[in-house]
């Protein structure tokens, strides 16, 4: 039976000391994350004691734990750093930065020696007398320190309070209300009550005298400080200190008197902030996810079975099943969903100690920290965002000296926030520092030889600017050590990315630089795509769906090539790799091609690489409940795990990135095929023409990247402004050029379209172009089709003219336009740029 | 002071048996979760034919293999439905495709004997002893290592086009 009392008795004690010591550490890491935010938040305002006392509290608990289970080193530690604290609160030191650093540094430290128990059961082997003793050090020392006032004085006014009060002053303070109005009126200046509600008394008391003091007002904690502490407090700094400390200490039988109301306080505050929730298991949660998945899906084939019956009272018990789950579903899913706030409590710390760093002075703005996201997500995007922080203080935010020189503020800002839209939360980090200069980037991209010259020079600003997420782009600037925003972005996007996300960046010379995310609220419960190849069904997360195409017989032949043996499309003027699922899936093996004799094509984006993969049919879009496939199945990279369908069967889910990986053709060669196989006279982009035509038969066409928008305007809407045609379009006046008349092609010459027109119908037809940001549009009379130009074109040799040439196009001869020609044709000037602001 | 060596319940053992290719194999039961009865699933692409599919079981997804298969034995013909025993190890959870339940047994611990020699046609190292009874041997297999496909699997991706 021994054996069964050793369980019983030491065995429990040991499971309670465990659960114990595993709810200490949850606790502790809370709290510990609670105090960088308040050191942080205490050093730009070191009057608010509420807050100094809270760290108190919390840095007293973790002494007071850790002495219980005998932690030597994190008791030694705590108990230096409130040692130093009490300094702060009873007024005899100030925040400064060196305190917050030492501070902040016995935060981590506590920090490490948790985090050694949780996971190794011991303090493990840090050494934290240097750290210890530097706190030490600094509490003594500026408690005999004479210039400490003299320092203080340079700060704000309670400080200063506080130190002549922790002189003897005591005759006045005797007196607490004249005490109050003379150092209010000399020294505090707008905030005679805040003053009075701490610094002088606490200067004067122990903690314990302190709580006692903010807990029944300020009047009572005045009193307090006449009637007994004076005389005791007006001694130098030393021997306060000892005091303080052998009375803190736990095994020290003054704790009896010098306790309780303190733990009480602190009690006092754990009920109130816990009051209304409770600690779940996350494994908990998830398995109340996966069981609501199954109602779900058990809900799903009801509906379908019910969908049959014709038994009324069944129907109506599968519509409120049907309403219940889905209420569930939302209620469960919620439970997982934190505010995004809990991963933002670390940035003011990051921020501040990046800014110290680097000589910078930042101001964090943070909107939107209730914003609610999928726990995992949470973790998924805490490192991202960290680096786009990190980045932003580095890189993007100047000097204050640089500031000034620019006369911009002195203290740079960084702004996050975050918001929820379309089902989905919207993240955004912004400074207002440099920006981004795209010459710098591409300068630095062409020297990288990750883009010639001449495709840099034909890339739009935001194109370079976004050439920052290239992974050689940023590998090339970590190797050189050049300052740029480079470093590591390949890595920040593939992260946002993997958990269905995206990344977009905006920056401006000398204003600022804004990155927007956008990440799914859940993972559990995803949108998806279901498609089907052979007899399987395949769901596609629909985060990475671009456009669905479907190509018919008769243009499948013409439009499906091969490069270096792989199939391609081209997509607007760009080669897009193709994937056969089927063939993928089938090891290579020759499939029977499927009888439909259209091709189905699902344009999927996955990180920098666009491919098609082509299906055999596209289903729908459903919401799925993602599961995870067993664990050996993870060499495979296609699949990102199974589903199952309202019919009870397994349906794969598609992993996009895997699937981009058994694309045949790199990027590079997919842009140099491009251009390449298109390089006859125009421009890759430029391939796709739009074919129109106009009253006399004549075709017409022009690139279709120049076309902004087609347009039906009803004639009524034409004015006429400076003498020229307008229409009214987006809050603009734009130019109307009448084509036939520009290229004098009329049969009958007419003045105006208006009246020409006016019988036949009530609109017209216009191609919407805009150059320099100016808008115009080209009044045709039949928009015929969008067609690919393959042949060569025959040019005509005249400069300035509207046509540029012709060509054959869908078996027939058509004028190919010279847009920027027309417009100056037609007595139009858009060499000005469109001032966009 | 107790001692562990007298009889208990920890000496003995249960079994779930089971019958494939007519030889009948054992897995000790605290690795089974549950046996049912044939259920369609749905196939993997890229993997090895001894992966079977992948069933709903309540909602939760399992990858079933053809124990024939992973045995070295030849495959069963299509006419035979197999029965799924569903076994939770470390990695997660599988099912066993056998051809069919053969009993759910209770057995001495110690009384396994070596494998004997005229032994053929099953891969030997995932035996790990037999029981001799009545008219029949059941052969014990190592539930571990027979549920461990992982390098099989990735044997077969990384093979270019073994299929």
């Amino acid at each position: 039976m021994c054996w069964l009392g050793r369980l019983i008795g030491s065995g429990e004690d040991q499971l309670e000391n465990e659960e114990f010591i595993r709810e200490f550490l949850e606790e502790s890491e809370e709290n510990l994350d609670q105090l960088d935010q308040d050191f942080v938040a205490l050093e730009q305002e070191p009057r608010d004691h509420d807050r100094l006392d809270s760290i108190y509290r919390t840095i007293h608990t973790i002494k007071g734990t850790s002495g219980f289970f005998a932690f030597a080193k994190l008791g030694a530690l705590a108990h230096s750093a409130e040692n130093l604290l009490s300094h702060l609160r009873d007024g005899s030191l100030t925040l400064n930065e060196e305190l917050t650093s030492a501070l902040l540094d016995a935060v981590d430290g506590i920090r490490e020696v948790l985090t050694n128990i949780g996971n190794e059961g011991d303090e493990g082997r840090g050494n934290y007398r240097d750290l210890n003793g530097r706190l030490d050090e600094l509490a003594t020392t500026a408690a005999h320190d004479p210039s400490v006032t003299e320092f203080e004085s340079d700060h704000d006014s309670p400080t200063v309070v506080a130190s002549e009060s922790a002189e003897p002053l005591t005759p006045t303070t005797s007196e607490p209300d004249k005490t109050l109005d003379a150092d209010g009126t000399t020294l505090i200046t707008g905030e005679p009550t805040d003053a009075s509600a701490s610094p002088v008394s606490s200067s004067h008391q122990t903690p314990t005298d302190l709580f006692a003091n903010t807990e029944s007002g300020t009047e009572l904690g005045s009193s307090n400080l006449v009637s007994e502490k004076p005389a005791n407090d007006s001694l130098t700094g030393k021997p306060q200190v000892d005091d303080l400390s052998d009375q803190l200490d736990p095994p020290q039988t003054t704790d009896a008197d010098v306790l309780p109301p303190d733990e009480r306080d602190a009690v006092r505050a754990s009920t109130n902030t816990t009051e209304g929730s409770i600690r779940v298991d996350v494994g908990l949660l998830n398995q109340l996810m996966d069981l609501v998945g199954e109602l779900v899906l058990a809900r799903n084939q009801l509906l379908q079975v019910g969908g049959d019956e014709p038994d009324r009272m069944l129907v109506s018990v599968t519509q409120q099943l049907n309403r219940i789950t889905t209420e569930l579903q939302e209620r469960v899913m919620k439970t997982r969903m934190q505010p995004i706030g809990n991963i933002w409590g670390k940035f003011p710390r990051i921020v501040r100690d990046l800014a110290v760093m680097c000589g910078k002075e930042v101001d964090l703005v943070m909107d939107g920290r209730e914003t609610e996201v999928d726990k995992s997500l949470l973790e998924a995007i805490k490192d991202p965002l960290t680096h786009l922080i990190r980045n932003a203080i580095d890189h993007g935010i100047e000097t204050a000296s640089e500031r000034n020189s620019y006369g911009k503020s002195k203290r740079g800002q960084l702004h996050l926030r975050a918001w929820h839209q379309g089902g989905q939360v919207n993240i955004e980090i912004s400074d207002n520092g440099r920006g981004i200069d795209p010459e710098v980037i591409k300068r630095k991209a062409i020297s990288k030889q990750i883009i010639t010259a001449k495709e840099g020079a034909a890339m739009s600003e935001q194109q370079l600017i976004h050439m920052i997420f290239r992974p050689a782009f940023s590998t090339a600037s970590q190797v050189t050590g050049i300052s740029g925003r480079g470093v590591g972005m390949d890595v920040v996007k593939t992260n946002i990315e993997s958990i269905g996300g995206s990344i977009d960046i905006h920056s401006r010379i000398g204003i600022g630089t804004a990155i927007k995310i956008k990440i799914p609220l859940t993972l559990a419960i995803v949108p998806a795509l279901i498609i089907s190849s052979g007899d399987e069904r395949f769901a596609i997360p629909q985060g990475h769906l671009v456009e669905m195409l479907r190509l018919d017989e008769g243009t499948k032949k013409n439009v499906i090539e091969s490069v270096r043996s792989a199939p391609v499309y081209r997509l607007r003027g760009k080669l897009l790799p193709l994937i056969y699922l089927s063939k993928l899936f089938s090891g290579g093996n020759p499939v029977p091609e499927n009888h439909s004799g259209h091709v189905n094509i699902v344009v999927l984006q996955a990180d920098s690489c666009r491919f098609g993969l082509v299906v055999d049919q596209v289903e729908r879009t459903e919401e799925i409940v993602v599961k995870p496939l067993h664990r050996a199945l993870s060499v495979i990279p296609h699949l990102a795990g199974a589903t199952v369908m309202g019919d009870g069967r397994v349906a794969l889910i598609l992993d996009v990135l895997g699937l981009a990986s058994s694309v045949g053709l790199s990027v590079e060669e997919l842009e140099r095929e491009s251009t390449n196989t298109s390089d006859q006279i125009t421009p890759d982009d430029d391939s796709q023409m739009l074919v129109f035509e106009l009253r006399s038969g004549r075709r017409l066409a022009m690139p279709l990247s120049g076309v902004d928008r087609l347009e039906d305007f009803p004639r009524s809407a034409i004015e006429q402004a400076d003498r020229i045609q307008v229409v009214q379009y987006r809050n603009h006046i734009m130019p109307l050029i009448e084509l036939a008349n520009v290229l004098a092609d009329s049969p009958q010459p007419t003045n105006s379209l208006s009246l020409q027109n006016a019988e036949r119908d009530n609109s017209i037809k216009a191609v919407v172009i805009s150059e320099n940001g100016h808008n115009a549009a080209i009044a045709v009379e039949n928009i015929l089709d969008v067609a690919h130009q393959h042949g060569p074109m025959q040019m005509t040799n005249h400069p300035g003219n509207s046509i540029r040439g012709s060509a054959v196009i869908e078996g027939k001869v058509t004028d190919i336009i010279n847009v920027s020609s027309l417009i100056r044709n037609a007595g139009l000037d858009f060499s000005v740029a469109e001032d966009e602001e | 002071m107790m001692t562990e060596t007298i009889t208990n319940p920890a000496s003995q053992r249960q079994i779930c048996a089971f019958i494939l290719n007519d030889h009948c194999f054992g897995i000790d039961v605290q690795f089974v979760q549950e046996v049912f009865r044939f259920q369609e699933s749905t196939p993997v692409p890229m993997t090895p034919p001894l992966v079977t599919g992948l069933l709903n079981l309540r909602g939760q997804i399992v990858m079933a293999i053809d124990l024939r298969l992973r045995l070295g034995m030849p495959e069963r013909t299509t006419d035979q439905l197999p029965t799924n025993v569903v076994v939770r190890t470390g990695d997660g959870v599988l099912s066993f495709l056998v051809d069919d339940l053969f009993d759910i047994m209770t057995l001495p611990n110690d009384n396994l004997d070596a494998i004997p020699e005229t032994l053929t046609g099953i891969e030997r190292e995932f035996v790990t002893g037999c029981y001799k009874l009545q008219n029949r041997l059941l052969l014990m297999l190592d539930t571990i290592l027979v549920a461990d496909i992982s390098d099989i699997l990735r044997d077969a991706i990384n093979a270019p086009d073994s299929s």
